[in-house]
């Protein structure tokens, strides 16, 4: 090598250092956040649309408003973008009366129409949105969005053209009845099927639709390219003759339900319904629209940047007629996931709430009464399932021998310390203060009758009982609270069991197999109402997963949703979860408890049993957050 | 030169095919799938889903269609992260691994390479005992034992380091120190023994006889000497440094690209994973080509046609 190159790496070495240095540094004017808070793993999108979980709940609460909002400690519906409502009196149709003054953060107006075409992206199969299904008591909405086309159905197929003003808007419509709809094969042979597919899917290439007697097909076809067919992206349902969501004028949406869905309303307000902002997302399309410097907001606040497991930085929106609610102008959602960095960064001061901590600590901050650990029983229950298919599993003695042989209380503690309530029905407590229902509970611990009913069942004192096994994610909680249930089921019962720790991905595709005998799970409430938690054991239903099925179970759960709220609704609920609690598919185990880390400094914090904390109604004392982070201060400087 | 380069890159072109393949079907033989979840969508939905992403597909059409987009230059979107692309996401990690790898890297040479000419400048002597002994628990430490024996010490009582975090000077000291500890043990071991073996040669012995001091001797000799196995370790070392420790950044929260090969890895993230399974390959053999090289420019008797 040349001497003269040599004497230069090290020079080369020092300059590539300090460009990536102050490259990964460069920051331009950027000023600390007003709050900082951990929020968990990294949100999967901005798109309130597309998400599902808790990190990317908080990041949409605060960036995009809904019709209606839940007052942030009853949980009660209250007007947002929607100023009031009329119900008709049987429950099926909604009129909803906008308010005038809601603009999207670029100043268009959020107006009625513009709801109506966010609704449609919602349902659209080509969005692809998990929580589609909760739009599905609107009359129409579940064919739409499973994308399901019949021959003498009204449907719209949309044609590929662009527009290149709004290069991603849907392109123009042609309705009309679907004369035929099927295939055809080379030789000119038609071959009508029942129903068609996006033409965008994988195995509907060949599917071709017949209105007025012009046949559309996917761009890509052989008949499109011979000019027989019209080039077309898509073929669905009418939505305007079909779907039960319209926009009589600029500021009135209506909305026709198939069935009186008492929950409707606080469907409303939860964050997949979000209206999306569709003048943006026709010109940047998804996901480019959710970058920082395209996107628009409608909530309390506005995105001002993103870095990727870094944080997401919020800032006051001041478009939002909302806008005075806000103190904190700026805010910095951290996306941390582990708990020990949390915890540490909430030890030293450098985040004002940490939304979760580890088991550890948990139980720590518990036994020495920290005021900064904030605990709140949630609408969610933690529970086994049991996989009724499996002998001995699928005799209901022999479940309900398992559930009173075990002494909750115990377990519970001695896992998560004290202040864990323990669960005997399956709809935790909370929601009687909630929505008036009054859970069933299965029957109470009995070690001498549960070795009754096993030997009824054929096995006396646990003799000639299978080995069968519990599985549950790898976890140290979960392994802790098998092992002492490992231990009970054994000298209560004469019962062996053994365990099993999985990957979470394995772990949840055993269990929608049913390949398992006893599998931990957990379930949280979508919105307030029973049926969030008791339509889960309909006979195959998506969350199910325990093989449990009862004709008696599923009518309740259908005659409940025909049923307008009230104490006859309720009576029906308490009937199906009496059939739930005997028949124990699911050993309820314990109520969840939020563990929320709140400096004390935070002089405002909303709390409700969703675990939902509104940043706009958070409020926090800056002086005495100044003066505590100059206590704590780190010698090095912080962050 | 020329035919070498030739040779290696096709090499290389092969090998990011066999990894591509084996990583492709490993991903989907495993059970779960990038929209596994605790909260079921019902049937219809999953369908529609799996349709819109093509997961409905046989696997070996899925293949086909995966690697020719691949080969068109596009990594994909990925699934976890829907907002963004995968060359997006590696290009966002690869500032903050890059930045945090260079400057381990950095300090792993200079101390590990500082503390090895001390210790065999002196062999069994005091300053050669702390640093053997140094090494030793460098070496066989884990990182998430370094890291968290940092974090009690550093942050919580001695409160002199942010605890976690990435954007300013003082949150990078932490990190880069635990993710270089263990090349630097590596790189002082190495230089130590190298410099030693040195010493011994005759050629140290001409140079002593010579009058040459036992500094210049240490220092212009005999640590040329042990370059050659320290430049063998720092290829892959540097490859394996830049893209990133899993557990480093995960405890010190850094947005790296480690820390997003992991998650990719347990979300079933099919298009991050492979899109950064690919770089990894990419840059071991890169590496690996490039210490050939050097090597070569360092020692005459190595001949790259061979």
């Amino acid at each position: 090598m040349p001497t003269r190159f040599r004497e230069l790496v090290p020079f080369l070495l020092a300059a590539a250092l300090l460009a990536a240095v102050g490259r990964a540094f460069w920051l331009p004017g950027e000023r600390p956040a007003d709050f900082v808070f951990v929020n968990g793993t990294e949100p999967k999108s901005l798109d309130p649309q597309l998400i599902t979980g808790q990190p990317e709940g908080r990041i949409a609460w605060a960036l995009f408003d809904r019709l209606v909002r839940w007052d942030p400690e009853t949980l009660e519906v209250i007007p947002a973008l929607a100023e009031r409502w009329e119900v008709s009196d049987d429950q099926r149709w909604y009129v909803f009366s906008l308010r005038k003054d809601a603009r999207w953060s670029d100043g268009v107006r959020i107006d009625a129409p513009g709801i109506v075409a966010a609704w449609q992206r919602f349902l659209d199969p080509a969005t692809a949105a998990e929580y589609a299904y909760q739009l599905w008591p609107v009359r129409g909405a579940k064919a739409y969005s499973t994308g399901l086309v019949r021959a003498g159905a009204m449907i719209e197929v949309e044609l590929d053209q662009r527009d290149p003003e709004r290069p991603f808007a849907r392109g123009p419509l042609v309705r009309g009845e679907a004369a035929w709809v099927g295939s055809i094969a080379g030789d000119g042979a038609r071959q009508a099927s029942d129903a068609a597919e996006l033409f965008g899917g994988s195995d509907a290439d060949a599917v071709l639709v017949d209105v007025d007697g012009v046949l559309y097909a996917s761009p890509d076809h052989p008949l499109v390219a011979a000019g027989d067919a019209i080039a077309a992206r898509a073929a669905l349902p009418d939505f305007a003759t079909t779907v039960g969501i319209s926009a009589a004028d600029e500021h009135t949406l209506i909305v026709e339900l198939t069935e009186p869905t008492p929950y409707f309303l606080h469907i409303c307000g939860f964050y997949p319904l979000s209206p999306v902002p569709m003048h943006v997302i026709e010109k940047h399309g998804s996901p480019g629209w959710t970058k920082a410097d395209s996107i628009v907001c409608s909530g309390p606040y506005r995105l001002h940047s993103r870095r990727l497991r870094d944080r997401v930085r919020l800032v006051r929106n001041e478009t939002s007629y909302r806008t005075d609610e806000v103190s904190l102008e700026v805010v910095d959602a951290l996306a941390i996931d582990s708990g020990a960095t949390a915890l540490a960064l909430f030890e030293t001061a450098a985040v004002d709430w940490a939304t979760s901590l580890p088991p550890f600590a948990a139980k720590l901050f518990i036994e020495r009464d920290d005021p900064t650990l904030r605990l709140r029983s949630e609408l969610s229950i933690g529970f086994y399932r049991l996989n009724t298919t499996r002998p001995p599993l699928d005799d209901r003695r022999v479940r309900q021998a398992l559930s009173r042989g075990l002494d909750r209380a115990t377990i519970v503690k001695a896992v998560y310390g004290p202040g864990q309530p323990t669960s005997l029905s399956f709809v935790p407590e909370g929601m009687e203060a909630a929505t008036g229902y009054a859970p069933v509970q299965t029957a109470a611990e009995d070690a001498a009758e549960a070795v009754r009913l096993l030997a009824e069942a054929g096995y006396p004192g646990g003799k000639g009982f299978p080995k069968i096994t519990i599985t549950f994610n790898a976890d140290e909680g979960h392994q802790m609270m098998a092992e002492l249930i490992q231990a009970q089921w054994k000298s209560r019962l004469g019962i062996d069991v053994e365990l099993a720790s999985m990957e979470w991905g394995a772990f949840l595709d055993a269990q929608s197999r049913l390949d398992y005998w006893v599998a931990r799970a957990g379930w949280t409430a979508d919105y307030v109402d029973p049926n969030t938690f008791l339509d889960m054991f309909l006979t195959d239903g998506a969350n199910n997963q325990t093989g449990f099925s009862s004709p008696a179970y599923d009518r309740l759960i259908a005659e409940a949703s025909r049923t307008p709220a009230g104490e006859a609704r309720d009576a029906v609920f308490a009937e199906a979860e009496t059939i739930l609690m005997d028949e124990l598919p699911v050993l309820p185990l314990f109520m969840r408890v939020s563990k929320n880390l709140v400096a004390p400094w935070v002089t405002a914090f909303p709390e409700n049993p969703l675990d939902i904390h509104p940043l706009e109604a958070i409020r926090v004392d800056a002086t005495a957050r100044d003066r505590a982070r100059q206590a704590r201060r780190l010698r090095g400087g912080g962050p | 030169m020329i035919a070498f380069l030739v040779r290696r890159v096709a090499w290389l072109m092969a090998t990011l095919l066999v990894v591509y393949t084996v990583t492709f079907f490993l991903m989907r033989a495993v059970p779960g799938g990038p929209f596994s979840s605790e909260r079921q969508p019902p049937p219809e939905i999953r369908e529609a889903i799996a349709r819109r992403y093509k997961l409905d597909l046989p696997l070996s059409q899925q293949y086909v269609s995966e690697l020719s987009r691949l080969l068109r230059g596009d990594l994909g979107m990925s699934f976890r992260l829907a907002d963004y692309s995968v060359a997006e996401v590696i290009a966002e990690g690869w500032q903050a691994s890059a930045s945090l790898g260079t400057v381990a890297m950095v300090l792993a040479v200079v101390v590990g390479g500082g503390a090895g000419v001390l210790s065999a400048a002196r062999p069994g002597g005091l300053v050669d005992g702390l640093v053997r002994v140094s090494t030793m628990v460098g070496i066989s430490l884990p990182s998430f034992a370094l890291a968290g024996l940092a974090v009690l010490l550093v942050v919580y009582e001695w409160r002199l380091l942010p605890a976690a975090g990435w954007g300013t000077l003082p949150q990078l000291i932490l990190p880069a120190c635990c993710l270089g500890a263990v090349y630097a043990a590596e790189i002082a071991r190495l230089v130590r023994s190298g410099v030693v073996e040195a010493i011994q040669s005759d050629w140290v012995r001409t140079a002593r006889a010579k009058g040459a001091s036992h500094s210049r001797i240490v220092l212009h000799h005999a640590v040329r000497g042990a370059i050659g196995p320290v430049v063998s370790f720092l290829g892959p070392a540097i490859a394996g440094i830049l893209t990133g420790s899993v557990v480093v950044e995960k405890v010190f929260a850094i947005p790296g690209i480690g820390y997003h090969f992991i998650e990719a890895a347990t979300t079933r993230d099919y298009t991050l994973a492979m899109g950064l399974v690919l770089l990894y390959t990419l840059l071991l053999g890169v590496a690996g080509i490039l210490v050939d090289l050097v090597q070569a420019a360092l020692d005459p008797r190595i001949d790259l046609e061979k």
